[in-house]
């Protein structure tokens, strides 16, 4: 077996009396993208905090290939590149400034490698300015050339789309694809946007009130409820309603002329011969996965923080 | 070590790219050209006749000496015995307008230079704290103590600079304002109860280098405050208040015999040489850098353990 990039084992952290997070203990395989969920306070930041060496933990370990962040903290953490919450710089300085500044706390980074990272995340025009002067996306690069300097195995991202563009979002999304599937990184992504978890993630563990409650495969995760949402266009609207509403003993929501179920999948052809004999026009039939964002909150309860 | 010295090398970059640092230069450099102009354009004719002066003073020292005891009265001896030997030996007072005179009132600037000093080591822990970056500085391979160490050595460093700058400073302002002359003029201090002649570069070093001493205990307290409650301005104001407010706490505990442990009695060592008084009687050098030495301990101990042992 291929030894795990992150190994949590029973993690636990009490501040004062509070147990912020209960015993977490799940692998992150090298090559593998995992996207980190939970509901604000749930203890996201927390256990990427502990990973990164930032906060102790109370009880558990955790290793990163093989090594203990607790006795081997400098061996652990030289395999990891992380950007914790914001991306936060020295303002007064340059981008470039900056990411000297990183170079000079780790081993083997070059002029060239510098110059390399900047081309990557596209900052080689605004390189040279002062990061003050930087828009939040800017920032994002710059945070994610920082954490990429020194070759990392390991990627730790917290809200790594947060104020990017649409053309920003898809391109780190592409790039952070890549960095697993070719170079064979381990990456932990953590995001409020869940659609961006679904696109980017290999796999997804939900962590409420400090448990994991889950982790699954992406599509294990979407795909497990076979119920699912199907708009029907039709004409005339009233006559279908009232068809539906005897057949399925559903009262379908209506949407101008289109008209919405929630179906299972096997359910579909019946539906539809039952329209057509009853003389209504089908235009057309789409259907609609439950999206990640409504399973998770379906999984979390909807809970607020605690 | 290589790394170390990098690290001292970022926090150096990261300190005097600021514009504060910036602005805390030049206003030493402008403290001392301003001074050195009031003093060469504004200042009160000297007397031609210094012996007289001296004569005269020697007289005023011995009634006040027979009315003094303790510490006062052995400073007051050495004066005495300076006066004298400078009578007799025809060495003049140096002037205050002569380069190695002005040189010498400029170590006045030390007090200045502490409290920039202050103002550096209360912010370089609390100001990566304050601004989220010290998560950069501790999820990279070097521990906590060696960043801590790194920024220690800095502002020390920065202190440093700062004197280097004052000193050189004032020589060249001095040099520009009154003339490169009299350049051998000796100082007169007592060393083992005796009169001795002593190269003025010397004497100005050591000056230096006494107020350097309680320039490291007040930035090593703003460093502890700094990196134990990570608040910039509660680590800058209150060593600058224990810095002012330090001697008035002497003279309210000057009755109690305990005083002698309490750190402001133990800070300005220059009462040790020359013709200085101890603040406190009954201090010596050897007693006064022990407790300086645990009080020193015990600054960095809180500091580190705050820093080393503290979730981010």
């Amino acid at each position: 077996m291929v030894q795990p990039a992150i190994q949590l084992k029973n993690v636990k952290k009490t501040i004062g009396k509070k147990t912020i997070i209960h015993g977490l203990t799940f692998d992150i395989q090298p090559g593998e993208v995992f996207g980190f969920l939970g509901p604000n306070g749930a203890g996201k930041t927390t256990t990427i905090r502990m990973i990164c060496g930032l906060m102790k933990m109370t009880e558990g370990d955790i290793y990163i290939f093989g090594h203990s962040i607790k006795t081997e903290f400098k061996r652990a953490i030289q395999h990891l590149g992380a950007i914790v919450e914001n991306p936060e710089f020295y303002n007064h300085l340059s981008g470039y400034r900056n990411l000297v500044h990183a170079a000079r706390m780790v081993s083997g980074v070059t002029k060239e490698r510098i110059d390399e990272v900047v081309r990557l995340v596209g900052l080689q025009h605004r390189i040279h300015d002062k990061v003050k002067t930087y828009s939040l996306g800017m920032r994002q690069r710059l945070g994610l050339a920082q954490a990429l300097l020194h070759r990392p195995k390991i990627l730790i991202l917290d809200e790594p789309t947060n104020g990017l563009d649409p053309a920003g979002i898809i391109e780190i999304r592409k790039y952070i694809r890549r960095l697993a599937e070719k170079e064979g990184l381990a990456i932990i992504v953590s995001s409020h946007l869940l659609s961006e978890i679904e696109r980017m993630c290999d796999r997804i563990g939900i962590i409420q009130n400090g448990r994991l409650i889950d982790v699954q495969t992406v599509n294990e995760f979407v795909n497990a409820d076979a119920e699912m949402t199907v708009h029907f266009i039709v004409d005339p609207v009233d006559l279908a309603i009232e068809v539906l509403k005897s057949t399925t003993g559903q009262q379908p929501a209506r949407t101008g002329d289109q008209l919405q179920l929630s179906l299972e999948r096997e359910a579909i052809p019946g539906i539809v011969e039952i329209l057509v004999n009853a003389g209504i026009k089908l235009y057309g039939i789409t259907t609609q996965k439950k999206s990640l964002e409504e399973k998770f909150l379906e999984v979390t309860g909807g809970q607020q923080i605690v | 070590m290589y790394k170390f010295l990098r690290l001292v090398q970022n926090e150096n970059m990261k300190l005097f790219r600021k514009t504060s640092t910036l602005i805390m230069i030049l206003m030493l450099i402008g403290a001392i050209i301003t001074v050195g102009a009031i003093t060469k354009y504004n200042g009160l004719q000297e007397d031609t006749d210094w012996r007289q002066n001296v004569k005269s003073e020697t007289v005023a020292l011995k009634q006040q000496l027979s009315h003094t005891h303790g510490n006062a009265a052995k400073a007051l001896k050495k004066q005495i015995a300076v006066n004298e030997y400078r009578l007799a030996h025809n060495i003049p007072p140096l002037s205050n307008r002569s380069i190695w005179g002005f040189t010498n009132n400029a170590t006045d600037m030390m007090l200045i230079i502490t409290i920039f000093t202050i103002i550096i080591a209360g912010g370089i822990v609390s100001g990566e704290f304050h601004s989220g970056t010290i998560k950069l500085l501790l999820t990279k391979p070097v521990s906590r103590s060696t960043v801590l160490l790194s920024k220690y050595v800095t502002v020390l460093f920065a202190g440093l600079s700062f004197s280097a700058l004052s000193l050189i400073g004032s020589w060249l302002t001095g040099g520009v304002l009154f003339g490169f002359t009299d350049l051998d003029h000796p100082a007169l201090t007592v060393l083992g109860g005796k009169v001795v002649e002593e190269n003025m570069l010397v004497h100005v070093l050591a000056v230096y280098g006494l107020d350097f001493v309680q320039l490291i205990v007040m930035a090593t307290i703003a460093f502890m405050i700094s990196s134990a409650f990570r608040n910039t301005s509660l680590a800058i104001g209150l060593t600058i208040f224990a810095m002012m407010g330090g001697q008035l706490v002497l003279q309210l505990l000057a009755r109690y015999d305990w005083v002698k442990y309490v750190l402001f009695a133990n800070l300005d060592l220059s009462g040790f040489f020359g013709t200085g008084q101890p603040p406190v009687e009954g201090l010596t050098l050897g007693f006064s850098i022990t407790v300086l030495l645990v009080y020193y301990a015990v600054f960095i101990a809180i500091g580190w353990v705050a820093f080393t042992r503290r979730d981010v």
